[in-house]
Parts: C-alpha cells; sequence; structure tokens
C-alpha cells in the first residue's frame, strides 16, 4: 500500500477544520478499511490522472449536523440541499489540500456528491486499496475513507 | 462597486458575502458555474469578480479565458482549493489578478480583495 497517498488527508482534515471551523481535530492511526463503517452522511471526492479512486468524508447525522452549524453558522436540516452543499465543499476542501501535498503529480478532483441516508457503507473498487482515517473532533467523531492508487509517477509528499 | 461570487457550492458563496459585507460590499451578483457566469457578467458588468476553479458545466479557467477576450481589466481573484504552483500559474498566465487558496481565513480573502482593488485604482 502507497501510505504515500494517503498521509497528506490527516493533515488535510486538521487544516480545514482548523481554518474553516476553528475546530481541533485528532488523527487516529491510519487503518486498511475490512468492512467499511457505516455512515448517514457521506461527502465524496473522486480523483483521477496520476493517481484515481475517491476521497470520503463520512459522518454520523448529529456529528455532521453540528460540524455543518459550525461551518455556515446556523442549524440545518440534514436532507436540504444547503447541508449536502456544505458537507460537499468540506471534502472539496479535505481532498483539494490533501492534492496540493503531491509534489510532482498530476491529479484533478471531481466534483463533490454527497450521499444522506442512514447506515450507508462508502465501497470503492476492490483492486484499488483504501484505508479508513479516524477523526475526532469537539462536535464527536468521524471518518475519512480513501481509496486510492497511483497510475504513474513516484508520488513525493511535501513538508 | 458591484461584485460577481462564481462558486458552484452556495455555502461558499455565502462565506465570501459575509467577508464582504464585512469590507462594507453590499451590491453582490452570483453565478454557479462558468456558463452561468458568462451570462451574469454580460448583464450586469461586475468590478470585481471571485472564481472558483473546480466547477459543473464550465469551469474556473475555462471562464477565464472566454472573459479574457472581450474584458482585460476587472479584476478577477481565484479562490480555489488548486493550490499547486503549476496551477497558480496557469491561472496567472490566463489573467487571473490574484489569488486565495481554500481553505481561507476572512482575513486572508479581506487582504487579497482589498490588495487586488487598490492595484484597480493605482
Amino acid at each position: 500500500m502507497d501510505t504515500q497517498l494517503f498521509l497528506p488527508f490527516a493533515e488535510s482534515v486538521q487544516s480545514v477544520f482548523s481554518t474553516m471551523l476553528a475546530l481541533d481535530v485528532s488523527v487516529g492511526d491510519i487503518e486498511p478499511v475490512g468492512e467499511s463503517e457505516d455512515h448517514d452522511v457521506s461527502g465524496i471526492i473522486g480523483l483521477s490522472g496520476d493517481v484515481t479512486g475517491n476521497a470520503a468524508l463520512c459522518f454520523k447525522t448529529e456529528t455532521a449536523s453540528k460540524i455543518v452549524e459550525s461551518f455556515v453558522g446556523m442549524a440545518m436540516d440534514p436532507g436540504s440541499e444547503d447541508f449536502s452543499d456544505a458537507i460537499g465543499e468540506l471534502a472539496n476542501m479535505v481532498a483539494g489540500s490533501a492534492k496540493a501535498m503531491y509534489d510532482g503529480l498530476h491529479v484533478s478532483l471531481t466534483c463533490p456528491s454527497v450521499v444522506v441516508g442512514l447506515n450507508h457503507k462508502v465501497r470503492s473498487q476492490r483492486e484499488i486499496p483504501a484505508v479508513k482515517v479516524p477523526c475526532q473532533c469537539a462536535h464527536g467523531s468521524f471518518f475519512i475513507e480513501v481509496s486510492l492508487k497511483r497510475t504513474t509517477g513516484e508520488a513525493q509528499v511535501a513538508a | 462597486m458591484k461584485i460577481m461570487l462564481v462558486d458552484d457550492s452556495r455555502t461558499m458563496r455565502n462565506i465570501q458575502k459575509n467577508v464582504l459585507a464585512q469590507l462594507g460590499h453590499k451590491e453582490i451578483v452570483e453565478a454557479a458555474d462558468g456558463e452561468e457566469a458568462l451570462k451574469v457578467a454580460e448583464a450586469e458588468s461586475p468590478e470585481l469578480i471571485l472564481l472558483d476553479w473546480n466547477m459543473p458545466k464550465m469551469d474556473g479557467l475555462t471562464f477565464l479565458k472566454n472573459y479574457r477576450l472581450k474584458d482585460k481589466t476587472t479584476p478577477i481573484i481565484m479562490v480555489t482549493t488548486e493550490a499547486e504552483k503549476s496551477r497558480v500559474i496557469e491561472a496567472i498566465k490566463a489573467g487571473v489578478n490574484n489569488y486565495v487558496i481554500k481553505p481561507f481565513t476572512p482575513d486572508v480573502l479581506q487582504t487579497r480583495i482589498a490588495e487586488t482593488l487598490e492595484k484597480k485604482a493605482a
């Protein structure tokens, strides 16, 4: 497994949450995804180019609601378009910040997709290595599930 | 001053609107992608544009190249997660005047807007 592809996500989630939400995030050990956790809200970004796969910010509803409230400054209905928009933008920033640490690789991001539904799983292509990054903040715990493989080149993660 | 916000995320446009309101800018027009932005720009003639890069239908760089065919002076600030040096250079070559990388603090956005408008006034 190419850990250099996954480590930037642990750093980027801390940067994005600190800057945009004034929330400290502690990140646990990155571990391979055996069976995906059950989630209620997932913001998913696809990556293509020298690195291909996807990255998902995955929450339980209560945690997602508190995080969105911190982000936009008001409570939102988890079923609303604006709630999904906020989750998608957070996922976009986390993936974008991680991508910026892939020095020398050309990677493009898709626009975010957001899934809202109780106890869903995020599954990726079987042949692409997948990890989960457990995260904890004042609003609760959540996961980043990242499934990526390099298609060309050698990733140099910027310091 | 009329300012156009171009971003597919309404959340991000609202955050930018709040920052602009703190700077006293309340005349805001919005677009959710590059295609819509070309139409809004034609109709509204904004004096400053904040532009996202990754958007559906038409991305920010394509909008920028199209817009600069007709308007070479209206200042444009790219506000994006695209942080690689090669991307920044690509945007500057296409005619962007300033660059803000997401995530950003309100202070950073305010500073970039202020310095962009100062350069325009000079």
